[in-house]
């Protein structure tokens, strides 16, 4: 295929600079590579080397600066039979470092083909991460204080199948590029060129030295080949049947006498099993013909520290999910407590476990010395919907919900009679 | 059912067969959800290196003709700003989810809030528009993932669809049986060139990247070729294209609900999570005998001028509720002249309750 449309000749870029040598090179390794034009995407980054993307005549992909090879992963990912390359500067492997550690890492199928010429040539001249120590640019003007990175290192620590170091001028170039385009996974090759209006006006930077340099490296050529799976080809790919809307539906199978939406706050602490009760009282309520809505708040810490539920359980559609004033307050914890402090005096009803300081005189307090932690908060706050959900439709949510090893347990607490008495008798 | 949940669930429905995103509350349990039924279902889902790189792969998986989603929070969305606005510039069909939580910067992570109205909006640079809608609960969530799909599929764009904190982190009953499943749209192929459209409201037909008809995708100013140009008039004509598309279709994309009342001096218009307390403070406010309207907004950009002209009607007062510092406020004052403006506003990281909108009835 000729990947350089000649109507779109002569090349844009300015005299003498590597970009065209390379885009020669490159249209001399798609020929060799025979691939059929409407397989091949080359997306370009933003700089001197992406404003050629229009003599291309593959598929052309031109996006945001140092954001190019994201894109390429993206294609290849939902269409893995295409062949995709990425044409990018020195700058947008600075920009989009991230991607390119990533790209190789993940060993993705794109052969990244980079224009580098040590420094911004688009934006007029700027040192980029590979401007070697001393050099001067315009940001530079006394010489870069900062070290050169050397992409090829970069990109073979990160798992790069091919790595290659060479030159603009390397009379091999089209054999090189056309191995790295042939290449099944991530194929990184940096290619050193002259930015003849910026870099080598302001250095002592000849054809000459920088061949010299570059073979110099601890690495020159193709400093690296494997082939390892390549990204996209080793995505999971099912061909299960789409989810259905149902698939967790609840039936109604009990009645609830419900009719006034019921607030309950569960606070305990983490491993605790708030959530878990609060989660099978809401089941219960929906087995129940009620609406339920649950919302757990913990810290980032999830193994440590509080956990809260608030539970609305209600005959009609939950459109208030804000408990200002909870119908019940359950704290079987101290870090519970230190958590609802606001809330206790103006829960309707607190229930606390028994030892906590809880500042209201009028707070049922249980002792419930057989029950764990784990089912604590779940035997302590059954009991108090047992007006609003039968206790039936509490054991089938057991019974349905509950991890198959904590069965009995669950069965006990929501069932647990001293709770129902604690409860029930209002012990200050 | 969770908010997360029901938009993951709504993308299949809705065809979706890529997605790429990035942790973060409380967005994770979409990227969770996709990454665990997607694959699943014969698609593709990653989790990228950052939010750019997601998006980055959800548009160029975009261009090869997937239905692709990515999902995110305030942090996230500001990251994606650069990106969607290639997506508008390259007319790429894309569902952004932007679970809002309390911003600015990394703000509270599991703490509510609705801030991000204007910011999704005005999210690109240049100021060209998008579809912007708006949940308000689990049904919604689904529903409007749906249509977030269809229409960025119709008009090849970029579509964001807010949830929040308390919709995406709430388990709630959901009547699935009474969700609204809109029938899938798929883009139309073109067989011209990439940006071809005759009208400037037209949407060209879709060249897929790797197809058998060689394309170009660029996020420069461009021809109908696909090409880049300085000629006045084409970038004229492609940047009122870029309005016209959208801003032409303002009533066609207007998902509201109209619950107006004959008489009634006072207007609710709602939207979000603020919605809900608004749907049930009118709702008691009837109860006492008042005569109250109330207009939800499900899509709130483009504006849906119509409906709000239509519910402002003969009212006198518009309450508007809202979980930010009056965002959508200055959208409604537009239409509202000669009228008293009520705004009820909490960025206290509570939500609206009902209780606090009766005042205002
Ligand atoms: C986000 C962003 N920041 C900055 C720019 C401006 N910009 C355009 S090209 C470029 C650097 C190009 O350098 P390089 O990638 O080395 O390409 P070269 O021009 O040297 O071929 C920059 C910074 C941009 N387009 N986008
Ligand atoms: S500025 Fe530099 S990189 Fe750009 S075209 Fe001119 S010589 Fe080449
Ligand atoms: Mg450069």
């Amino acid at each position: 295929m000729n990947l350089i449309d000649p109507e779109e000749l002569p090349y844009p870029f300015c005299p003498g600079c590597s970009h065209e040598l390379i885009f020669k090179s490159l249209a001399a390794a798609f020929e060799k590579s025979g691939l059929d034009a409407r397989r091949v995407v080359v997306v370009s980054d933003i700089g001197c080397h992406g404003i050629a993307d229009r003599m291309l005549r593959t598929h052309t992909f031109h996006g945001l600066h140092g954001r190019s090879l994201t894109y390429a992963a993206g294609i290849k990912l939902a269409n893995p039979s295409l062949k995709v390359v990425v044409l990018i500067g020195d700058g947008g492997c600075g920009i989009g470092g991230a991607h390119l550690v990533n790209a190789a890492r993940r060993n993705a199928g794109i052969c990244a083909v980079v224009f580098n010429n040590f420094n911004f040539g688009m934006t007029g001249g700027q040192h980029s991460v590979t401007t070697p120590c001393g050099g001067r640019t315009a940001t530079t003007p006394k010489g870069n204080a900062e070290r050169g990175l050397d992409l090829c290192r970069l990109a073979d620590a990160c798992g790069a199948n091919f790595v290659a170091r060479t030159t603009a001028f390397d009379p091999a170039l089209v054999d090189v590029l056309a191995d790295g385009i042939a290449h099944d996974g991530f194929a990184f090759l940096d290619i050193w060129g002259l930015c003849t209006a910026y870099y080598m006006k302001r250095n002592d930077l000849r054809k000459a030295e920088l061949v010299d340099t570059a073979k110099n490296m601890p690495g020159y050529g193709v400093l690296r080949r494997e082939s390892q799976p390549e990204w996209a080809a080793s995505q999971p790919k099912g061909s299960a049947p789409e989810p259905r809307l149902d698939a967790n539906e609840i039936p109604v199978l009990f009645r609830a006498e419900l009719k006034e939406p019921l607030r309950v706050v569960l606070a305990g602490s983490a491993g605790m099993k708030v959530r878990t009760a609060a989660s099978l009282l809401a089941s219960a309520a929906i087995l129940s013909g009620l609406r339920a809505a649950q919302k757990d708040t913990f810290p980032v810490t999830v193994t440590k520290g509080f956990s809260l539920s608030e539970l609305i359980v209600s005959p009609e559609p939950i459109e208030d999910l804000e408990i200002v004033l909870p119908d019940c307050l359950v704290i079987s914890s101290e870090d519970g407590l230190d958590k609802t402090k606001a809330l206790v005096p103006l829960a309707r009803r607190v229930v606390a476990k028994r030892g906590l300081d809880v500042t209201r005189d009028d707070a049922t307090l249980v002792d419930l010395p057989g029950v764990r932690p784990a089912e604590l908060t779940l035997a302590m706050t059954a009991p108090l919907l047992r007006d609003a959900i039968p206790a039936e439709a509490m054991r089938e949510s057991v019974l349905r919900f509950g991890h198959v090893e904590e069965r009995e347990r669950l069965l006990a607490a929501v069932g647990n009679p001293a709770a129902a008495e604690g409860v029930t008798r209002r012990t200050t | 059912m969770d908010g997360c949940e029901a938009v993951s669930l709504g993308a299949i429905h809705a065809g979706c067969t890529f997605f790429a995103g990035y942790p973060i509350t409380p967005a994770s349990s979409i990227l969770r959800r996709m990454m665990e039924m997607l694959p699943a279902a014969g698609g593709v889902a990653v989790q990228g290196e950052d939010e750019i790189a997601s998006i980055g792969f959800c548009i160029g998986a975009a261009m090869t003709g997937a239905k692709a989603m990515t999902a995110t929070s305030g942090p996230g969305m500001s990251l994606y700003s650069e990106n969607i606005g290639l997506a508008i510039m390259g007319e790429v069909p894309l569902v952004i989810v932007n679970v809002q939580r309390m911003g600015p910067a990394t703000g509270g992570a599991t703490t509510t809030a609705e801030g991000d109205v204007q910011f999704c909006r005005w999210v690109t640079s240049g100021g060209y528009p998008l579809v912007v809608y708006a949940a308000t609960n689990v049904a919604d969530a689904y529903r409007l993932t749906i249509e977030a799909f269809n229409t960025a599929e119709r008009l090849r764009t970029p579509v964001i669809l807010l949830s929040s904190k308390d919709l995406a982190m709430t388990c709630e009953t959901a009547d699935t049986a009474e969700f609204v499943r809109p029938a899938r749209v798929t883009r139309t192929s073109g067989d011209g060139v990439p940006y071809a459209f005759r009208e400037s409201t037209d949407v060209p037909g879709f060249l897929a990247v790797g197809g058998d008809r060689l394309t170009r995708f660029t996020g420069s100013i461009h021809d109908g070729r696909g090409v880049i140009t300085s000629d006045r008039k084409k970038i004229d004509r492609k940047l009122t294209h870029l309005r016209d598309k959208i801003e032409s279709r303002a009533d066609e994309l207007a998902i509201v609900r109209e619950d107006l009342q004959e008489g009634a001096e006072t207007v609710v218009i709602a939207y979000g999570a603020a919605a809900r307390a608004a749907r049930e403070a009118v709702r008691d406010a009837r109860r006492d005998g008042k005569r109250v309207s109330l207009l939800v907004l499900y899509t709130l950009w483009p504006t849906p001028v119509a409906a709000i002209r239509r519910a402002l009607g003969g009212a006198k007062r518009v309450v508007v509720p809202e979980l930010n510092t009056g965002q959508y406020l200055c959208e409604i004052e537009r239409f509202a002249a000669g009228r008293e403006l009520v705004p009820v506003q909490r960025i206290d990281g509570g939500l609206l309750t009902p209780a606090a909108l009766e005042a205002a009835l």
